[in-house]
């Protein structure tokens, strides 16, 4: 595939992608791939993502001024789906790529320009640091320190549960360069690789790395890392939201129904899983066809407001009941069995589903109160 | 339909679900010019009806019409549009009670309407197979008003026995897929009823919590109410979407679907509402019950939730395929 722009609708598109899937033969050794570990899968699925950026298929649905090759955005979506649907993993990039791309080309222009196209090919990656120890759900009383040095600035500081961060070669951060509250802070991209910084990777429950804390000792950022203007973090951060709760949903239930189908061809059918397996398909199902509205009316170009936080809900209610589903389907082996060890993996993976990106309870006040517009807490 | 037509046409049909309740459905919607309506976009006109149906727990029958509507395309009837529809007596749609047998056609089952003046679609056994008949006006019928947790929904057991010869019998795929459609319209029509009633039980919580006051502050500012209606909330949107999608594809699994996520969100919902009512909503007085009475009495029209949630995962099972609803 060359002329990308020949695709009339998602359809034809996800057609002739499907057809290629099909028959590619650098594209083989991804379907039903089963990772051995995180660190493997990161680097294994870098082969995948740059056949894909290659032939063109994952430049659709971004702007040419940042090497994508124009076009609706819902393609990436579309991409996402039929990837799924050949049991070929979406690499992990693609999710930060959905969430921080679209920011960084509207507040960010020139670092787009610059990194766009290597983040999508997987020549590098990128984490995201905005969680610090004291500051989980109160982000906006993070406490590292952002201060002008040169011809940029100096961080200082410590952050932690910055996800792939190990894998990663430059991360988006949140910092204070300014007073307390919102209007202090300031995101700029660093780079991870430099001496005053300190990646340490943390075991998490599913047994993997997956993710790290990063100590700031005076690490450099040039000038023109910084994304949007100085103090506008804040808002930054609440414009990231959008994608980052309903783009984000629209791929991960193409791997719930992706992992569903999986689970049901594995057998198993332990006794009392129907009613669980049909509960998680309606969940996914609601999941798919929201977040489908969501990345509907973020293809217009419209601005979302609070109601992502439903996204953010119905992905809570998917993730968590897919994996029950899957569990309980499969019965005593899932827990005892060696070759289900990457599925429970990701099982472990969906506990944190509450938690991460905003825990249910963050999206419950939220919606709450600027949604149903029920009264604030005094 | 454009939102603009589609919002007037949901206020015209609260005025008169509310206003007219004593008049027949069919009539009180005949001033809306609604035969017209529903030809020019029924999905949208039926989800109409039936989410401010919902919201108003309004009574009449509005499922028959919707179900013999979306036989009588298939069967390329459309005089049998405004007809009446007689569901199996254990309300689930495979569990036919009503058979054809040696030239005597025997119906036992439910209506929403007393039968006798309009035409009857009725699906039959038929040795294995399902068969829909045609009872015209004019037939015997022993009629039993069913009053029990919602008296007001207005159910009918009802019975007759009738020559072969003097009903119209519809056999082989035509029966089977005009039942089919018929069965698919009901369901998401009532999930669109479901999702009317969840949506009315939050709002008035939302409502409520913010004039009652306990502790010198609203209800509503406690997070553990915030946090009940706010989950509900979010439930009832995701099932709208599927409701949506069920009404404009006409898909079977996915009206399954549909009435399976809506019945869920609409009991939590009430789950949710009950709670922040505390004791006046639990007084006869308060219209808090005559919703819940309606969830329950709804849920189990063609399928409860629980049971189409077993009845979806069955069929994963069955089929080892997990279908995706909808395009990007
Ligand atoms: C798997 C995983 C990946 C992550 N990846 C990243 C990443 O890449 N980058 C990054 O910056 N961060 C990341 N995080 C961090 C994540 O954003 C935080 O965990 C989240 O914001 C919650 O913060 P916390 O863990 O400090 O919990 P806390 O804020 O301490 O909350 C603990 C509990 O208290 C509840 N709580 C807190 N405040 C309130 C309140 N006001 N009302 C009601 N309940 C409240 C929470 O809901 C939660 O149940 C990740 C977390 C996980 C689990």
């Amino acid at each position: 595939m060359s002329a990308a722009a020949g695709y009339g609708s998602t359809a034809e598109y996800m057609a002739a992608l499907s057809g290629w899937l099909a028959v590619d033969e650098r594209i083989q050794g991804y379907r039903g791939y089963r990772p051995a570990s995180l660190e493997e899968s990161a680097s294994r699925l870098k082969g995948l993502q740059a056949v894909l950026a290659d032939e063109g298929w994952s430049r659709l649905g971004w702007p040419e001024r940042c090497g994508g090759l124009g076009g609706d955005p819902r393609f990436r979506g579309a991409m996402f789906d039929t990837l799924w649907e050949h049991d070929i993993p979406v690499p992990e990039p693609f999710n930060t790529l959905e969430i921080l791309a679209p920011v960084m080309l509207v507040h960010a222009p020139h670092l787009a320009q610059r990194y766009f196209y290597s983040l999508l090919r997987g020549d590098e990656a990128w984490a995201q640091a905005f969680s610090e120890p004291d500051a989980g759900s109160d982000l906006a009383s993070l406490r590292t320190r952002m201060e002008p040095d040169g011809d940029g600035f100096r961080l200082t500081g410590q952050k932690v549960w910055s996800s792939f961060a190990h894998l990663a070669q430059r991360s988006v951060l949140l910092a204070r360069s300014g007073g307390p509250g919102h209007r202090g802070l300031t995101m700029v991209l660093i780079d991870l690789d430099q001496p005053g910084i300190d990646v340490r990777p943390i075991r998490s429950e599913d047994g993997e790395n997956h993710f790290s804390e990063i100590f700031l000792d005076g690490a450099h950022v040039p000038g023109d890392r910084v994304i949007g203007e100085l103090g506008q973090g804040w808002a930054i951060a609440m414009y990231m939201l959008q994608w980052e709760r309903g783009a984000y949903g629209w791929l991960q239930q193409g791997r719930f129904h992706s992992r569903l189908e999986h689970a049901l061809r594995l057998g198993g059918d332990n006794p009392g899983s129907a009613a669980m397996l049909g509960h998680a398909y309606a969940m996914a199902t609601a999941l798919r066809l929201h977040t489908k509205a969501t990345v509907d009316r973020l293809a217009e170009e419209e601005v979302l407001g609070p109601e992502v936080s439903i996204d953010k809900l119905l992905l809570v209610d998917a993730e968590l009941a897919t994996w029950d589903a899957i569990r309980h389907h499969l019965g005593p082996a899932f827990d005892l069995d060696e070759r289900f060890g990457w599925l429970r993996t990701e099982y472990f993976f969906s506990r944190a589903a509450p938690i991460y990106g905003g825990s249910q309870e963050i999206q419950r006040t939220l919606v709450a109160q600027r949604v149903l517009g029920m009264p604030r807490e005094k | 339909m454009d939102t603009d037509t589609e919002q007037l046409l949901r206020r015209s049909l609260t005025k008169v679900l509310v206003d007219e309740a004593d008049r027949e459905l069919s009539a009180r919607l005949a001033t809306l010019g609604w035969a017209e309506v529903l030809d020019d976009d029924a999905p949208t006109a039926f989800r109409a009806l039936f989410e401010v149906k919902g919201q108003t727990a309004a009574p009449g029958d509005a499922l028959g019409p919707a179900m013999a509507r979306a036989a009588a395309l298939i069967l390329q009837r459309p005089e049998l549009a405004g007809a009446g529809v007689v569901l199996p007596s254990s309300l689930r749609p495979d569990e036919l009670s009503s058979r054809v047998d040696k030239g005597r056609v025997a119906v036992a089952g439910v209506t929403g309407s007393p039968p006798g003046r309009a035409p009857v679609l009725v699906p039959v056994a038929s040795g294995d197979d399902v068969a829909v008949t045609i009872i015209p006006a004019g037939v015997e019928w022993s009629v039993t008003e069913l009053s029990g947790t919602d008296a007001s929904i207005g159910l009918w057991r009802v019975a007759a026995e009738i020559d072969q010869a003097d009903v119209e019998l519809v056999t082989g795929v035509p029966a089977r897929e005009s039942w089919a459609a018929a069965v698919a319209t009901g369901r998401w029509a009532l999930g669109a009823e479901l999702l009317g009633v969840g949506r009315h039980v939050v709002a008035t919580a939302v409502e409520y919590a913010a004039q009652r006051h306990q502790y010198g502050r609203p209800i509503g500012s406690f997070q553990a109410v915030q946090h009940r209606l706010a989950g509900a909330h979010a439930s009832l949107v995701g099932a709208g979407r599927v409701v949506e999608v069920a009404a404009n594809s006409g898909s079977p699994w996915v009206a399954t679907v549909a009435k399976a996520v809506a019945g869920r969100a609409a009991e939590m919902g009430c789950t949710q509402a009950q709670q922040t009512f505390g004791a006046i909503g639990f007084t006869w007085e308060h219209e808090f019950h005559r919703y819940l009475r309606r969830t329950y009495a709804l849920d189990w029209l063609l399928g409860d939730w629980r049971s189409l949630e077993v009845e979806i995962g069955q069929r994963l099972q069955a089929t080892r395929s997990v279908p995706r609803v909808g395009m990007l």
